[in-house]
This record gives structure tokens, sequence and C-alpha cells, in this order.
């Protein structure tokens, strides 16, 4: 089973590996096990490395004065049945009134779209101040702003839109979506992603957010991605690095999937091909082409291989004929293809 | 094949079952494993490094080191022991000297980055439950097994792990909110 279309699910599999590594008694076949889990799929290597991650950031900011007292200990009827957060909850919100509604991640949005997606076909749909907004595989839809501003959004993307005086902001958590930004100088239009912020005044651009990847491609006017206003996890991987700033027929590209982080900005043609069902690439990294089929393939599509992952693509892919794309994969690269039972689609190097 | 039917010199030495290949092999096949499954034990990748290696010249000092499955079977029970020993020596150690100048080289600025994520940090720890974060501090500051845990807190060892997972989970979700808020 691949938690390509969860990362809640493969983040609390890696949170009880861990601890179940960390018993005293651990034997072969589960080690056997924690390995294929590994293997299985890139997210849950990432989400295994989250949780070390904090596993080892808990340790650093322990202090002695957090370390509880015996009466209170005592006291405590805590039996670990819910998450931590909803024992505390509910929870007023902590600064300004913004932060009430915490967006968690891509999955919690992926449940309001099978939730809410039946009622919501029609397009274009208006938007109010607040509001959430998603599709569904294989879907795309456009809404318009209620400040004139218009969102197309593609395929299993979710967005969360706030509009206030001093503001308009856009949760991406995951997926593409293609703004184009009514001019209003009092009100910047920012986007904000895992992997980064971008801000813009009146503009079009595409933003298209993975796990690691981050893609801002505008057809008009400037935008700026800041790297800092990112999630914890991103903030750690992106090291200090200042805000980048693209302007129209440009593409920036980052990748947090290597050891450092790579930004790399091409010049584009001012077409934003996803919204005429075909998805262009020149040299991009394999993965991120993977990532964008995923949001559409009726099987997921998994990279076993992390020089394949790295494997610079150029080409098409109609979002109606994937089937005929996988197909010519291994004529054009080094690539097999491997069908598991499950009608998971495994791409290999070519041996 | 035994070892009786073999020629010294004519085949290959890795087909030899002797103690050294053995080992040298399982350790190659097994080596990202055992560094990932050492490094949730210990706190860097240095300190896994060192267990790795120590763990492999345990396993070579073996009395019967040639049967595979054996081999496989103890690996990473030896390697825990390893990590187990390690962290009691780190343990001592961190008490004299605080930061090891050799051992942030490359992340050096992202552990910058995570260190200021340490008050955020802080905050959630102080949020988990008593017993939870018990278990936490107890797991991951002092290095008691989950067992040893259960017995101090009078749980069971299965409440043990939910604790740890429920305090991990409280600490990655409450951090996710902090960025994503900003």
């Amino acid at each position: 089973m691949s938690d390509l279309r969860s990362p809640t699910l493969a983040r609390s599999a890696a949170r009880r590996w861990f601890v179940r590594l960390l018993d005293d008694e651990v034997t072969p076949e589960e080690i056997a096990q924690w390995q294929s889990w590994l293997a299985a799929d890139p997210a849950h290597s990432e989400a295994f490395e989250r949780v070390k991650a904090v596993w080892d950031l808990g340790g650093e900011a322990a202090t002695d004065d957090v370390r509880p007292g015996a009466a209170e200990r005592a006291a405590d009827r805590y039996d670990g049945s819910v998450p931590v957060a909803q024992l505390r909850a509910p929870q007023p919100a902590r600064g300004t009134p913004w932060r009430a509604p915490p967006l968690r991640i891509a999955a919690s949005i992926a449940i309001v779209a099978l939730v809410f997606g039946g009622w919501r076909m029609q397009t274009p749909t208006t938007v109010d101040a607040a509001d959430l907004l998603a599709t569904q595989r294989a879907e795309h839809r456009s809404a318009d702003l209620a400040d004139g501003s218009r969102v197309q959004l593609g395929a299993l993307t979710g967005v969360q839109v706030q509009l206030t005086d001093a503001e308009r902001t856009v949760r991406l958590p995951r997926g593409q979506a293609f703004f184009v930004v009514a001019p209003d100088k009092q009100r910047p239009f920012v986007v904000r992603t895992p992997l980064g912020t971008v801000t813009a005044v009146g503009t079009q651009f595409d933003v298209d957010v993975g796990p690691d990847l981050l893609s801002v491609t505008v057809t008009e006017g400037t935008v700026v991605l800041d790297p800092r206003r990112s999630s914890w996890w991103a903030r750690m991987l992106h090291g200090a690095v200042d805000p980048v700033r693209i302007t129209a027929n440009q593409r920036l590209l980052v990748d947090l999937s290597g050891a450092s982080p790579a930004y790399v900005v091409q010049s584009v043609g001012d077409a934003i091909p996803w919204q005429s069902r075909r998805l262009e690439y020149r040299n991009e990294p394999l993965r991120a082409v993977v990532a964008d089929i995923n949001r559409y393939a009726e099987h997921p599509v998994i990279v076993r291989d992390a020089e394949l992952n790295r494997l610079g693509y150029t080409g098409t892919v109609q979002l109606g004929a994937i089937e005929q794309w996988l197909q010519g994969l291994p004529l054009a690269f080094p690539i097999q293809i491997v069908r598991g039972e499950d009608g998971v689609v495994v791409l290999t190097r070519k041996s | 094949m035994t070892r009786a039917e073999r020629d010294p010199i004519f085949d290959e030495p890795a087909d030899r079952p002797d103690g050294q290949s053995q080992v040298e092999r399982l350790f190659r096949e097994h080596n990202d494993a055992l560094l990932k499954f050492l490094r949730v034990r210990l706190h860097s990748d240095a300190d896994a490094r060192e267990a790795a290696q120590e763990a492999y010249i345990r396993l070579l000092q073996l009395d019967t080191p040639d049967q595979v499955s054996f081999l496989r079977a103890y690996l990473f029970k030896i390697a825990a022991n390893v990590a187990t020993d390690l962290l009691r020596r780190r343990a001592v150690q961190t008490k004299v000297e605080t930061a090891e100048p050799d051992e942030v080289p490359a992340s050096q600025e992202r552990a910058l980055q995570a260190r200021q994520q340490l008050g955020a940090v802080q905050a959630l720890l102080a949020q988990l439950p008593p017993n939870c974060r018990e278990a936490f501090l107890r797991s991951r500051c002092d290095g008691w097994s989950t067992m040893q845990i259960a017995q101090h807190l009078g749980v069971s060892d299965r409440m043990v792990r939910l604790y740890l997972v429920r305090a991990i989970e409280h600490i990655e979700t409450g951090l996710d909110d902090d960025g994503a808020a900003r």
C-alpha cells in the first residue's frame, strides 16, 4: 500500500516504527519489515527522517524544569487514546485569530474534498473571505475570489483562502494552482506553502508544491519567494537563504530532496500548460514529473531509485494518456516498469 | 557445499564462508538499515557510525561467526547493545565537554536553524500530560528502556510506546502548525 495519498498515514506509521525500534528486543523479522516499509515509498523515509529530527529536537529542548513531579504524575489520567492536541482542545487561538483553524496538512484537505466535493462541482465558484476549496484526483477547478482575483486548481489540490484588509492569503499545503491576481497595492497577495511563501501584488503565476519540491512559474509581473516563511522542517533544510525574485516567463525550482538545497531559475514560455491538460517539462527531475502525474494517474507511480529520481526529464505528458506515456518511458530512458499486484507502477533503473 | 570441498586457491574469496567475509558481506547488505537503526538510539550520525564499527568488530570476535542466519539475527541485537554502551559513555562525557567539535560539519547551518525551533519545542514539551512527558524524557534524555519506564510509571510497555508516539506526534504537528502560521 502506498501512502502517496496521505502523508498523515506515512507519518503516523513512521512514529510507530521509530518507537518500536527503541525497544530492547527487536526481532530480525521486524527489522526486515521496517526496511521494506522504508523502501516502499520515498514518503516513508522522509517521514522517518522527520521523526528522527523531532526526537533529537525534543531532547535538545528538554530542561530539568519540564520534568513532571510525582504528585503531578499521580493525578494524570491521560491514556494516550487521543492525540495530546485534542486533549487540550478546545483551545483558544494563540496569537491572531487567523491561527484558529490550523491547516494541518494536505490530507485534511483531501478529506474536505471528499466530503464537500460533491456539491461544489459547479465552476467557477465565488469564494468568500475565508473558504476552503479542493479538487479530487484528475479534477481541475476554477474559482473567483471576492477581491477579483481568480484561482485555478490542478488535481488533488486544496487551498484555504483568507481575505483580510491587510493581506490576501492562500494556503497551499500541496498541489498545484494558477493565480490571476487583481492588483491591490494595499493588500499583498500571499501564497503560503510548507516549502516557502510566495508574495505578489498584481500578477499571474503558478505554484506547484510537492513534499520536497516547489516550483513557481510566473507568466505576468513579479513574485518573491521567501524560503524562510515555511514549515519548521523546510526551514531546517533551507538553511540561511535570502528571498528569491522571479519575473515573467521565469520558473524557480526549489529542490529540498538532496544533501543541500538547490534553487534553479529557468526561463519558460508564457503558457501554463497544465490547464490544457498537458504537462510540459524541460530538464526537470523525474521525481517532479512523477509527483505531478500522481495527482492524475489511476494507480500511483513510484520511483525506486534515488539516481533515477534526479534524472532530468524533457518532454510532454498528456494527462488523458498517462498510460501511453508510461509505456513510452523505457524506450527513451534507462527505465524499467514493474507493475505490482495492486496496480502500483514502480519505475526502476534498467540493468 | 561444505568447507572441505572448497579449493582455497581457485575459489573466489567471497564464496568462502569464513567469518570475516561473511560479516563484511552482511554489513554491506545492511549498512544503510543498520546506520538508520543506530541513529534511532543515538543522537548523531557520528555516534551511529562509531557504534556500527564497534558492532562489526564484536561480530568478528564471536566464536561462530560463519553462520549467516545467526549473524543476521544478532547483527541488530549486538548493534543495540553497542548503542546502549555508547549512550552511557556519552552521558558521562557530555557532563565534561558540552559539545563535540567534529560533529556538526556539513549541517552546521541547519543545526543553527534547528536551535531556533528549540523555544517552540520547549513549549510543546511542557504541554504534554505528565506521564507522557516523563516517558519521553526518560527515554530520550536518560536512555531508559521501554520496560524500565513501564515499571517506573506502573503501566504496560504498550502504554509507554503509545505515550512516546503521542509525544513525538504532538511536537511534530505542533511544529508544523507553527511553521504554517508564519
